[in-house]
């Protein structure tokens, strides 16, 4: 990294290890209650300088990359500056491809079945080396039943079963991820990101358009 | 500094490797009042890393891993009274964060025109001629033990 952009690079986390933690707390607390919207400590967002992403979808890639991991950022995302403060703060090495990045980072718009079918599932016997699939959008909210775009969890995490609203991911997207099932253990885990808000929909749940 | 005009990157790597190789004790003794006067943005805290030491056999021949050992990185921001920004940097050896940090923030005014030659008349050159006084020191110590091998060569018929 040059001299220039080492001046003009945004501000991490103000205090690393304290609050990388907190945002993966929160995070895993997200994957073991699938569906949940979960919020992200405020004081701590808002000493972040975020590079052009919303401020909860670049606490949540602080926490989560290091320079062991791989990430594909969409193209509309990978802006110079993004891509320059990802690099300073967490170290991350960037993939080719979709289907080589551990963590991969779409808007809404790009959350498509062929994006799915590309990422990297591994095999029955490391499934747990698959990639995780973060999707930005613009709205995330717990739903009532009857609303447009409703999703209806079942399984690990959840009692009976949980609404969730994200409206703006496509449902072919959701319609794909439904036939990933079949192939348990191996699957794709989603985290939903919007704002400063975050859910998961990890590949033990059970996902039904429509409530 | 008789060259007429030394490229900024070599200058700076020149003042980085005096620091770096300054005594903490010295270090923090020149620059502390100094360093007082100014605001800095913590970029990157000092953390602490392992890095690898890479030699070359013999000095010239291929090369091995030495080993490892512990390297402290930080990096700070400093907003010039013109409101442009500098950003210094400072890695040194061992796991002292006080002393990395200190070094990153003179890296940073360093690089301040209006600030430079002060600093240089009061940090820099202190601190290069305390490390060569201690390295000579030392070479003293050891030269007094020294012991010279010698191989008798066969004379040329």
């Amino acid at each position: 990294m040059t001299q220039a952009t080492l001046a003009t690079v945004g501000r991490g986390f103000g205090q690393p290890v304290h609050d990388a933690q907190q945002v993966f707390r929160t995070t895993l607390q997200a994957m073991s209650r699938p569906g949940r919207v979960l919020q992200l400590p405020p004081p701590l967002l808002a000493a972040l300088q975020a590079p052009g992403l919303s401020p909860g979808l670049t606490a949540l890639l602080l926490s989560l990359l290091d320079a062991e991991t791989s990430l594909w950022l969409a193209p509309d995302l990978a802006t110079d500056e993004a891509q320059q403060y990802l690099r300073f703060h967490t170290g991350v090495r960037w993939a080719a491809s979709p289907a080589e990045a551990a963590f991969v980072v779409v808007g809404a718009a790009q959350a498509r079945p062929g994006l799915l079918s590309l990422l990297d599932r591994r095999s029955d016997e490391a499934p747990q080396a698959g990639a995780t699939l973060i999707v930005d959008l613009t709205s995330l909210r717990p739903a009532l039943p009857g609303q447009p775009g409703v999703l209806t969890l079942r399984g690990p995490g959840i009692q009976s079963q949980h609404l969730l609203a994200a409206v703006d991911v496509p449902a072919p997207f959701w319609r794909a991820r439904v036939e990933l099932e079949a192939d348990y253990p191996r699957g794709i885990d989603l985290i939903l990101c919007s704002g400063d808000r975050l859910a998961a929909v990890p590949r033990t749940t059970r996902v039904a358009l429509g409530a | 500094m008789t060259d007429a005009a030394p490229d900024p990157t070599t200058q700076r790597a020149e003042w980085l490797r005096v620091l770096a190789r300054g005594a903490a004790d010295e270090l923090a003794r020149l620059s502390s009042a100094v360093l007082a006067d100014y605001h800095f943005e913590v970029l990157r805290a000092p953390e602490q890393g392992l890095v690898m030491v890479r030699a070359r056999i013999g000095n010239s021949g291929d090369r091995f891993n030495l080993g490892e050992t512990t390297v402290t990185r930080c990096a700070v921001r400093h907003r010039r009274a013109d409101g442009r920004v500098v950003a210094g940097v400072g890695h040194v050896l061992g796991r002292d964060a006080a002393r990395a940090e200190r070094i990153a923030q003179l890296d940073a005014l360093l690089q301040v025109p209006a600030l430079h030659a002060l600093l240089r008349q009061t940090v820099l050159e202190p601190l290069a001629a305390h490390s060569a006084r201690r390295e000579a020191e030392e070479r003293g110590h050891t030269e007094a033990s020294r012991v010279r091998f010698f191989t008798l060569q066969a004379e040329a018929a």
